[in-house]
């Protein structure tokens, strides 16, 4: 009985919460579109979804790539800029996360009898741990924009600030995920390293972070499909990347161009998706079938 | 060098012939690969990073993150507080009310919004004869127009998923002018697309045993989704509902930059009147919101998960 | 002297969780080399009492010896070492699931290597270190799985590598925690009689746990039967009366439950 209603107090809150948004923002049926275009513009936008415009819509200048090789190149960079944004965010990632993580400190792996000892597990590593989560919170919660917006204030536009505004949200939310999969990880290997005589150093780069490895691996995969989206977002504020295009074609009214862009966008996303599918898959499966 | 022993000629034969995953490691290469081109390629290391000019504005941007009153002196907690609570009454406060809101409306729509996906994309629902317990041999063969209801639908979920929100509020803010619809509907869309796939794969992972009992006594797809399915599919939807909303805060933050009365909003026009310390002030507002958004989700999250 | 020369020694040991006494006041004395079974039910205190020897372990009350020195009084750096000199056989193997073979049992030895030594072992092992764990395979009998990934091996196969494993370590005393109570009747005496034969071939002393009296009564000359925390007998086994026998007999089958759903395979990664 206590059970169920905990769960209908959840269910319950959230529905009053959404409640007092509809209230606060004002959201009726009524103010659904309050001008500007209105509906009718909505019509002509969504009609072009089934016919994304193949050549561009107005004369052009000779010499301009036609549009389906630019999305490809504009698609090209949002993979680059999203590249470089993870391999930063994965090496610092790692780092943060072995700092944020519990294992190689924790009470069943670290023998506690010398003085150095003590004082390493009872101040130093907790220190160092406490500092680590909070830096990781921090990144974490400031969005990707935010920190492009803060980056390009202080220096200027360039590739550099956008990939490195992506990296470190990022970096946080792994940090975070990988030192989380690793202390879950179950220790019954560790525990016999231990008694063979391993140090916790050793234990926890072969003993937990192997296992967790297969799970690592699909969570970064997982932020690489994010970071892809936000380095297209990034094209609004002038990188060349789809969602530049989109903007632009946008603001011209070239609808059916704009739906170029977004199917490419579209495009991109379900081939990272799938291919991220297939290694998850690959992963767990391939013991069984020797290669 | 090694003797040619036959000890090491057996090793470097099982050596040879060990399992190895190949399109794991392509996909490595692959990766590697692409990093590799990418920061040679991508024009990150034009000019000089830290040249003169840089740092020179670098020292200028931090600067003027402190607050204008206390520019220049010496650092007065009372001076501080006041320009704080100045922006904070101006429309710090309220932009922070708005943002929880939009947040909260965007993942309550996405959930509610996403249920019809869930009953056509789950492949155990979407069929002539759901949840039908498999006896023996093969399954009965699904038609084509179940396999391509599931199959639309799917693809439908990607391409909601595949656009990012700030994508879709910049088109709808557009088409349905400056109001929360547009920004609400934008988060939402997005969320379906993901809910919409999570949720359909908890459907199809449910075990079946009762369901398809269910089944065969009679009940329609409807009945059995209102009974069963939902009571058993609930907890872990409502995990994912408030991962989603934490998502939803960051995102809704961000697209006041838009231009709708969110905390982005107030955090670009601070930056265009080039008071970076408001907009310094202004981000942090965001990411306090953000950290209380994450607790207040950690501790749903545990509560449903200890409710069992 | 305190450890009276013994190659494994307990005195009046005590061993208490919380409020649950697994061993009071449990003595035992076990000489180099030798190949001593202990038996009685599930939950008797057998593995508390295998993990005293290699500290895992601690005693509440009275000394536990190993190689002759008192355990307690070991800095832990001693410790480590005489950790790396003993080898133990968990019932639950702990392997890692998703490493090779060959990487699983490098790790037997990480007692004895640097943090950037076991590294280089894991990834990039050197040929001789290759050869030895090749030859520890043969002794165990599956050389060929060398660079199977563990989790892709049979339950006997993982048991297998998992005694190639302790025996890569070198050890001088080999615990042995019910390793053959996930493995079907007719293997379990094939392993057994494996690992008496390894142990007198490298003349380590053997020390294993088993709940299957009639194998025990068979292969280890010297029997100690534990019951509820304390050693009801501790003989020769062919000193043990054919009523004491039925007495141990009764005690072992009167709380074991059929061990016959136990898993075999390590769960594979999800």
């Amino acid at each position: 009985m206590i059970k169920l209603s905990r769960r209908r107090w959840v269910i319950i809150s959230i529905i009053i919460a959404g409640l007092w948004s509809a209230y606060v923002l004002d959201l009726g049926p009524g103010s659904l579109s309050t001008g500007a275009g209105g509906l009718a513009l909505a019509g002509e936008f969504f009609s072009h979804a089934l016919q994304p415009a193949l050549h561009y819509e107005s004369p052009v200048p000779t010499g301009t790539t036609p549009i389906l090789l630019r999305s490809l190149h504009a698609a090209g960079w949002t993979v680059a800029f999203t590249a470089t944004a993870i391999s930063l965010a994965l090496v610092f990632g790692l780092s943060f996360g072995f700092a944020a993580s519990t294992a190689w400190w924790s009470e069943d792996l670290t023998a506690r009898d010398t003085a150095w000892r003590r004082i390493l597990a009872a101040y130093v590593a907790p220190a160092v741990y406490g500092i680590t989560r909070i830096l990781i919170n921090l990144m974490r919660s400031v969005h990707e924009l935010l920190w492009a917006v803060l980056l390009l204030a202080a220096f200027g536009i360039n590739h550099l600030s956008a990939a490195v505004a992506i990296a470190i949200p990022s970096a946080g939310t792994l940090a975070k995920i990988f030192s989380e999969m690793i202390d879950e990880t179950p220790r019954d290997a560790a525990l016999a390293m231990r008694d063979a005589g391993a140090t916790p150093l050793q234990i926890y780069f072969i003993g937990l972070l192997p296992r967790a490895l297969p799970d690592i691996t699909a969570y970064t995969l997982y932020r690489f499909e994010c970071a892809l989206r936000t380095s297209a977002v990034l094209g609004f504020f002038g990188f060349p990347t789809l969602g530049f295009y989109i903007a632009a074609a946008f603001e011209n009214l070239h609808y059916a161009e704009v739906w170029t862009y977004l199917y490419a966008l579209f495009a991109l996303v379900a081939l990272v998706d799938w291919w991220s599918g297939k290694v998850r898959r690959s992963m767990l499966l391939w013991n069984q079938r020797q290669v | 060098m090694e003797p040619e022993t036959g000890l090491n000629l057996t090793i470097r034969q099982l050596h040879r012939q060990r399992p190895r995953n190949r399109f794991i490691r392509y996909s490595i290469g692959l990766m590697l690969g692409v990093i590799v081109l990418s920061w040679v390629l991508g024009d990150f290391f034009t000019g000089e990073v830290f040249n003169e000019r840089r740092l020179q504005n670098l020292q200028r941007f931090l600067s003027e993150l402190i607050p204008y009153p206390l520019q220049g002196r010496a650092f007065d907690w009372g001076i501080a507080s006041d320009w704080a609570q100045n922006i904070l009454a101006v429309h710090g406060l309220e932009a922070m009310v708005t943002t929880l809101a939009i947040s909260i409306a965007a993942i309550v729509l996405a959930a509610i919004g996403s249920m019809p996906f869930t009953f056509l994309a789950a492949r155990n629902l979407s069929t002539p004869e759901p949840f039908l317990p498999v006896i023996g041999k093969q399954p009965t063969a699904v038609p084509l127009t179940w396999r391509l209801v599931v199959g639309m639908t799917r693809l439908l979920l990607i391409f909601l998923r595949a656009i990012p929100e700030y994508v879709w509020a910049f088109l709808l803010l557009t088409i349905l002018g400056i109001s929360a619809w547009p920004i609400v509907l934008a988060l939402a869309l997005h969320n379906i697309g993901i809910l919409g796939k999570l949720s359909s794969e908890i459907v199809e992972n449910l075990p079946t045993a009762s369901l398809s009992s269910l089944r065969s006594l009679g009940a329609t797809r409807l009945q059995i989704f209102g009974a069963a399915v939902i009571p058993m599919a609930l907890p872990r939807f409502l995990m994912f509902f408030f991962y989603r909303w934490e998502t939803c805060v960051r995102e809704a933050t961000i697209l006041g930059l838009l231009g709708f009365v969110s905390l982005g909003f107030w955090i670009q026009d601070a930056r265009a009147r080039n008071n970076y310390d408001e907009m310094f002030l202004l981000i942090l507002l965001g990411a306090t919101l953000i950290m209380v958004g994450d607790l207040v989700s950690a501790i749903a999250r545990k509560v449903i998960r200890d409710a069992g | 002297m305190a450890c009276n020369g013994a190659r494994l020694l307990l005195r009046n040991v005590t061993v208490q969780y919380g409020t649950l006494t697994a061993l009071d006041s449990v003595s035992m004395e076990v000489q180099a080399g030798e190949a001593v079974a202990l038996v009685g039910p599930s939950g008797a205190g057998k593995t508390t009492l295998l993990k005293l020897f290699n500290g895992a372990v601690r005693p509440g009350a009275g000394e536990v010896c190993v190689d002759d020195r008192v355990l307690a009084s070991l800095s832990p750096a001693e410790l480590q070492r005489v950790r790396a000199d003993t080898g133990f056989i968990y019932q639950d193997l702990n392997l890692i699931p998703n490493l090779r073979v060959i990487q699983n049992i490098v790790t037997g030895r990480f007692g004895r290597r640097s943090l950037f030594g076991s590294v280089v072992d894991v990834l990039f092992p050197a040929s001789a270190t290759t050869r030895n764990i090749y030859e520890v395979l043969v002794q165990v009998g599956i050389a060929e799985k060398l660079y199977q990934r563990t989790d892709s091996l049979s339950g006997g196969e993982q048991q297998r590598v998992a005694i190639a494993r302790a025996l890569y370590q070198q050890p001088r005393v080999l615990l042995c925690d019910e390793p053959v109570a996930s493995v079907d009747p007719s293997r379990a005496r094939a392993v057994l009689e494996l690992l008496k034969k390894l142990s007198e071939e490298n003349g380590l002393t053997l020390c294993v746990s088993l709940h299957n009296l009639e194998l025990a009564r068979e292969l280890f000359p010297r029997l100690v039967a534990v019951r509820e925390g304390r050693i009801m007998l501790d003989n020769r086994t062919d000193e043990i009366t054919a009523n004491e026998f039925t007495e141990i007999y009764r005690l072992t089958h009167a709380s074991n439950d059929n061990h016959g759903g136990f898993r075999n395979n390590i769960p594979a990664i999800e």
